[in-house]
């Protein structure tokens, strides 16, 4: 192993580490909102709930996207040189981010969630004073400096190997294979492209942000809402994009059969290009000032941006363990069940793309419960299992079969189980964004109260997995 | 606090809101009127909600003596009214506890809607009239040199007892008003300007047509996609520059 790739395999393992630390930090808040919701009186401070929401929602959204971006650069460097120190330069912005946002949330009780939507975090009416505000933008500045540099860095490794229209693959929709492109390349520079579009958008917000609390202009509404969520919802969508480009470069070793990219691959994958930029308008069903045609355009968007990738991805994972002798570890049985999750929770996001569906969905529990399955039982599972087969690969070593059966058991049943308490309550109509529910939906209490058992049992698998692979990652890194 | 975090972050001047501007309606919407009684023009007695139930009602301030703002506001919402379709009352506030209702009666006389149907002129007494600007917004300071009132011109747009809409300034369009009482009618107001000017809108409706035309805050929507496409392109651009170097055949990289 030369000197280059043990620093990217270094700087990866630390990337993964914090991953390990981050998220049952954030799946502790997550269990702590649950359980102001699971009361059936109001709590003495509800602003608090407000405040970690918004760290917790921010925390798992960065968390989940560094940890896919980390995740694919190492596999990229099979193929081309993405640089550990903008790597390790991204790895500090971030960690100075997540102090910030830490001071914004919990020292200031910054509560107007991760998609701080426009006037919100400007009039908060005595709930966090005005530093809070000044704080968590600030984080959300330095981070997204940090992973915009880290972005295109990455799209520059890959510009050194492949041509533009190479990486996305162009030539395969005509009739030339040549030159072959692994799919984590085409994945990662359509999701990289799309990751750039949001975070300028998010430069854009910030801006007109800051104008408008210095008083010099009158910012509209409707356009903050539109880039808040362009930033948002494509950082989201590439997150899970980014896994999946994991998934399909470490599953073929599993498999021990090839996974190419070909025509099918090749447009369903470059269309995302051009779709995720329509499919947001989605979170805008509600805004009336929004044109007709314009929500009508989001919702074949949302359809389309998913459909193509989804059943491009879930033939391409069946066509792969279909008589193949698969070598079921952790990590494979992590990444199929992580495709099932995405599928699952990619239906139901469909269903709530629909306009007339939205109409009635979009304020109640069932939003959560769709992205809370794309994403702890779909890109979770993805990094999971990719830091369970980056252990075994730097830091070989068994457990006992049966225990690592348990730990995935733990992490399934905990995962669909709280997920399922979230659909079970928006399909009864209880609001999100409560942090007590009223009494006429106080049977949202009981379902809260249900998904504590499932976060117990889930973070019962988090621990056994942490003394599996976390072991075996630091181990790694301190060989 | 939140102007000086602004200018620490980015170090520039800034402007500061004239003291005396007039009410921003964001911030009054919703606040339910104070239900005060009013002397009506007529001599007779009537409580607000009397005069908000049933029909929406606009309700604007003025005082008899004024030389400057009242009298336009007053024929400009006429106007307005006389194109709007539906049925809605009008109340004309004063604010001058000098006024009486001959005043109030001789104003509305010389604005030329004595006689018409749903116009009300009422006197609210000093404390009511302080309770009804708490929720408003709408100020009023006496000037000892120009012996006048200052304040500003405001309509507000009221519905079952709540603001729904405001209208700050010395007229009032025929087309806000018909868009504001379509609202109290439960149809979705598409868009409305807010006050001051308001940067890179997307849209902009007209409600004369109630069509949405681009603006440039579309513009803007569009610009971090183009925006990403061009960085990509430079950056494989220079990268493809650099390339040839150590290109090889494998797929792997050496």
């Amino acid at each position: 192993m030369d000197a280059a790739m043990d620093r990217i395999r270094r700087v990866t393992l630390v990337w993964m580490i914090t991953a390990l630390v981050l998220f049952p930090a954030m799946t502790l808040l997550g269990y702590l909102i649950r359980r102001f919701q699971a009361s059936p009186t109001p709590a003495a401070h509800p602003e608090w709930f407000y405040s970690l929401l918004t760290l917790h929602a921010l925390g798992m959204v960065g968390t989940w996207f560094v940890s896919s971006m980390a995740g694919v650069s190492y596999l990229l460097s099979r193929y081309v040189r993405p640089s550990p120190a903008v790597s390790l330069g991204a790895f500090f912005g971030t960690l100075a981010g997540v102090v910030l946002v830490c001071l914004a949330t919990v020292g200031g009780f910054f509560g107007a969630g991760w998609y701080f939507l426009f006037p919100l975090p400007l009039y908060p009416n005595g709930a966090w004073p005005a530093w809070a505000t000044a704080l968590f933008f600030g984080a959300l500045a330095l981070l997204g400096t940090s992973w915009l540099v880290w972005a295109l860095d990455v799209l520059r490794a890959i510009s050194q190997r492949y041509s533009l229209s190479a990486a996305l693959c162009l030539h395969y929709l005509g009739a030339s294979t040549e030159p072959e492109v692994p799919p984590i390349v085409l994945i990662t520079t359509v999701s990289l492209i799309v990751c750039i579009s949001g975070l300028v958008s998010a430069v854009i917000v910030l801006v007109l942000f800051a104008a408008h609390w210095a008083g010099w202009l009158n910012v509209d509404a409707l356009l903050m809402k539109n880039l808040t969520f362009l930033f948002g919802h494509t950082l989201v969508n590439i997150s899970l994009y980014l896994g999946l480009g994991i998934v399909y470069e470490v599953l073929p070793g599993y498999a021990g059969r090839p996974w190419k990219t070909n025509r099918i691959v090749a447009m369903a994958w470059s269309s995302i290009l051009f779709l995720v930029l329509f499919a947001y308008f989605h979170h805008l069903y509600m805004d009336f000032a929004q044109p007709g045609w314009v929500q009508t355009l989001g919702q074949i968007a949302s359809y389309f941006l998913s459909l193509p990738a989804a059943a491009v991805t879930i033939f391409g994972v069946l066509n792969l363990i279909y008589g193949a002798s698969m070598r079921w570890t952790p990590a494979s049985t992590l990444f199929v069940l992580g495709v099932l999750g995405w599928a699952i929770g990619g239906v139901a996001a469909v269903i709530d793309a629909t306009v007339a569906v939205n109409f009635v969905f979009h304020n109640t529990l069932w939003v959560p419960a769709h992205f809370h399955t794309y994403f702890l039982a779909g890109l979770v599972f993805f990094v999971l299992g990719f830091i369970d087969h980056l252990g075994r690969e730097l830091s070989p070593g068994e457990e006992p079969k049966g225990l690592s059966k348990f730990t995935v058991a733990l992490l399934v049943v905990g995962a669909y189980g709280f997920v399922a308490t979230f659909y079970w309550s928006g399909a009864s109509s209880v609001p999100r964004r409560f942090a007590a529910y009223p009494d006429e939906v106080m049977r949202g209490a009981a379902h809260a109260r249900t998904s504590l058992v499932f976060i117990h049992v889930f973070l019962l698998g988090m621990i056994l997995y942490l003394w599996m692979a976390g072991r075996r990652c630091v181990r790694a890194l301190f060989s | 606090m939140r102007t000086c975090v602004v200018l620490l972050i980015l170090g520039l001047p800034m402007a500061l809101p004239a003291p005396d501007s007039p009410p921003i309606e964001d911030q009054y919407l919703y606040q339910a009127l104070p239900d005060v009684p009013l002397k009506l023009s007529d001599g007779s007695e009537a409580r607000l909600s009397q005069l908000s139930s049933g029909k929406p009602l606009l309700v604007t301030f003025v005082f008899t003596r004024c030389a400057g703002i009242c009298s336009p506001l007053l024929r400009s919402l006429k106007g307005a009214a006389a194109k709007a379709e539906g049925g809605f009352r009008i109340l004309a506030i004063s604010f001058d506890p000098r006024d009486t209702p001959a005043d109030l009666s001789a104003l509305a006389a010389h604005v030329g809607v004595a006689q018409k149907q749903g116009w009300n002129f009422a006197i609210a007494a000093p404390a009511d009239m302080q309770r009804i600007a708490k929720v408003t917004g709408f100020w009023f300071q006496w000037d000892s040199t120009s012996r006048q009132y200052d304040h500003p011109g405001l309509v507000l747009v009221v519905d079952r007892g709540r603001i729904l809409r405001m209208r700050a300034g010395g007229t009032v369009p025929a087309a806000f008003l018909q868009e504001a009482l379509e609202e109290t009618r439960g149809k979705l107001a598409k868009s409305y300007p807010l006050p001051g000017k308001v940067a890179f809108r997307c849209f902009q409706y007209d409600p004369a047509t109630g069509e949405l035309a681009f603006d440039w805050g579309a513009v803007l929507m569009l610009l971090p996609g183009g925006v990403a496409i061009v960085l990509a392109v430079v950056v494989f651009r220079r990268g493809r520059t650099r390339v040839r170097i150590s290109m090889k055949n494998s797929l792997m990289w050496p």
